[in-house]
């Protein structure tokens, strides 16, 4: 299976890695290194979204909630610190789908990915 | 801090102040008591004696200027029975007026040097005998009468300074008492003005020292609450500090973790894939300590994140010995259960469950390979208490206190064995603290450890229950 991914991350090292590990896993990564880029690319189909909450030009949430506000539906995954309770719950207010906490494992991104992505 | 010492010797000396007035104000008031006592003395003598003794002399020397009055009246005019007769009334008198003065003499206080009266009278009826013997028949010859009349004026002259000295001393004695009386009640009044002057001065220190412990304090207190604020500041500072920095830390770990395993996952087999496993394994723990490091800044910041609910015991416990089971022997210890306990705890179960797999996982850890772990839990006192008991090296005494300490490694405890961060011990005491609980080590009868956690309970009851 082969999904397209928009990867919504500021930090270069880790889009780097993502990047990589989508793609030999056969998936297609789309980056965006902040809020205003993912806002521009997200316009497109996606099957899945990859979204950091801390950017440097805003919180992930407020796209995610604008997006879903539009009628969007892509499955949304947040890649969240793990104790970040609270933000979870507005998280799931904003409409994400499922989180990812930080560091995760590669093949629980993989897991993650197969089960959520939109079959495209 | 700074103004206690200060506050200190202020007390001393306004307790030393007042206890010196205090014991002047004794001293004076003794004197007073003792002046009263002068004054109550000097005036009842001036009353009972000084003044009567005055008045009787002076009545005395009526009587005697009297009876020279009446023996003149003989000596110049005819001494006829009636002029005989008003002499001889005014000599009773004269009389009676020494008895009185005896009478007044006799009542004298010790030490006065006053005149006799005892020669007056003999004085007194030695003129008398002289002068009756004279005037008792018809006078013959009045020449003769006349000479002995005027000769015996001499004795009366006699008298009268005789009772002029008495009078004269009455007199000396009631005006030195209502000196004595004048002089003792104005030192009266001074001691009165010394007594007011010192409660005065009393009430003053007493106002003083208050205002001053007051203000002290008021200070003491600005700088107490100034010191909380700024510690609370620094905590809150560190506190931060180390959440930021643990935070910081994910995003070069989540890196390092999974381009590790994308390496091992392009190629399992080639000669860097023990290299990789190692970084993945490292970025692991340290993905741990990293967790572990902002839990305890959380609780230093009292905020760790519990979701209490209240839980049947039994049940709680049940499942956490199944995964203490599963924890024991992945690690090749032997496990056994001893679950005694009953009723309801409100607690965040996975934070418990936590506390206690560390317990665990660290028994397992340093014990002896196939070592026997229990887990037992039981109600003591309305408090549920779980213990983890093990057969390991045991805990040096002196050491038992501080295995909760963060980054604390008991002697010999490698940290290459137990591959833990050090902050195991100190997560499971900031979990059960944060729910009002207690946790102890102590030595294991027969050696070993015991890892007790008490915590309060809403309902309890202890009942057997067979071993598992």
């Amino acid at each position: 299976m082969s999904a397209r991914i928009l990867v919504i991350e500021d930090d270069a090292a880790i889009r780097a890695m993502l990047d990589r590990g989508l793609r030999l896993a056969g998936h297609v990564p789309t980056m965006a290194e902040d809020l205003a880029a993912g806002r521009e690319l997200w316009g497109e189909a996606f099957d899945l979204v990859l979204l950091d909450v801390m950017l440097p030009d805003g919180n992930g949430l407020v796209l995610l909630a604008e997006r879903r506000a539009a009628g969007d539906t892509t499955p949304t995954v947040l890649l969240t610190a793990r104790e970040e309770t609270q933000l979870r719950e507005r998280a799931a207010e904003a409409g994400a789908t499922a989180f990812l906490s930080k560091p995760f494992a590669y093949d629980e991104l993989l897991a993650c990915v197969n089960r959520l992505a939109r079959s495209g | 801090m700074t103004a206690g010492p200060r506050t200190d010797r202020s007390w001393r000396r306004a307790v030393g102040a007042v206890v010196g007035l205090l014991v002047a104000i004794a001293v004076i008031g003794v004197v007073g008591v003792v002046i009263n006592g002068n004054i109550h003395q000097t005036v009842e003598r001036a009353i009972n004696f000084d003044v009567e003794l005055e008045d009787r002399g002076d009545d005395l020397r009526v009587a005697i200027l009297e009876v020279r009055h009446y023996h003149r009246d003989l000596l110049l005019n005819n001494p006829d029975a009636t002029r005989v007769s008003l002499w001889q009334d005014q000599y009773r008198v004269l009389l009676e007026e020494i008895d009185l003065v005896d009478e007044v003499l006799a009542r004298q206080p010790a030490g006065a040097e006053l005149p006799e009266v005892g020669e007056l009278r003999q004085m007194a009826e030695a003129y008398h005998a002289d002068f009756a013997d004279a005037v008792r028949d018809d006078i013959e010859d009045l020449d003769a009468f006349r000479d002995l009349a005027t000769d015996l004026l001499v004795p009366i002259d006699g008298m009268e300074r005789i009772a002029q000295a008495i009078d004269q001393a009455g007199e000396e004695r009631a005006t030195a008492s209502f000196a004595a009386i004048d002089e003792a009640s104005n030192t009266g009044t001074l001691i009165l003005l010394a007594v007011i002057v010192g409660l005065g001065a009393m009430g003053g220190i007493f106002g003083f020292v208050v205002l001053r412990l007051v203000e002290d304090q008021r200070r003491l207190v600005a700088v107490e609450q100034a010191a909380v604020a700024q510690m609370a500041e620094a905590s809150r500072a560190k506190t931060d500090f180390i959440a930021d920095a643990s935070h910081e830390l994910r995003t070069p770990l989540t890196v390092l973790r999974g381009n590790a395993e994308i390496g091992l996952t392009l190629d399992g087999d080639c000669a860097h894939a023990e290299i990789l496993r190692e970084i993945v394994d490292e970025s692991a723990r340290m993905s741990r300590l990293v967790d572990d490091l902002l839990f305890l800044a959380r609780s230093d910041a009292a905020s760790v994140p519990l979701e209490l609910r209240d839980v049947d015991v039994a049940e709680a416990v049940d499942g956490l010995a199944a995964r203490a089971e599963v924890l024991a022997r992945e690690q090749g210890a032997e496990f056994s259960a001893d679950l005694r306990a009953n009723g309801t705890v409100r607690v965040d179960p996975r934070r418990i469950d936590q506390a206690v797999l560390v317990l665990v996982d660290n028994a397992a850890k340093y014990g002896p390979p196939g070592g026997e772990i229990q887990l037992a839990a039981t109600v003591v006192a309305e408090r549920l208490a779980i213990e983890v008991r093990d057969r390991g090296p045991g805990i040096p005494p002196e050491q038992l206190a501080r295995v909760f300490e963060r980054f604390y490694r008991v002697d010999g405890a490698g940290r290459d064995r137990s591959g833990g961060s050090g902050l195991g011990l100190s997560i499971a005491a900031a979990i059960v603290e944060g729910h009002g609980g207690e946790i102890v080590a102590e030595p294991r009868a027969g050696g070993g450890t015991v890892m007790r956690i008490t915590l309060p309970m809403r309902t309890a009851h202890a009942t057997p229950r067979a071993d598992r």
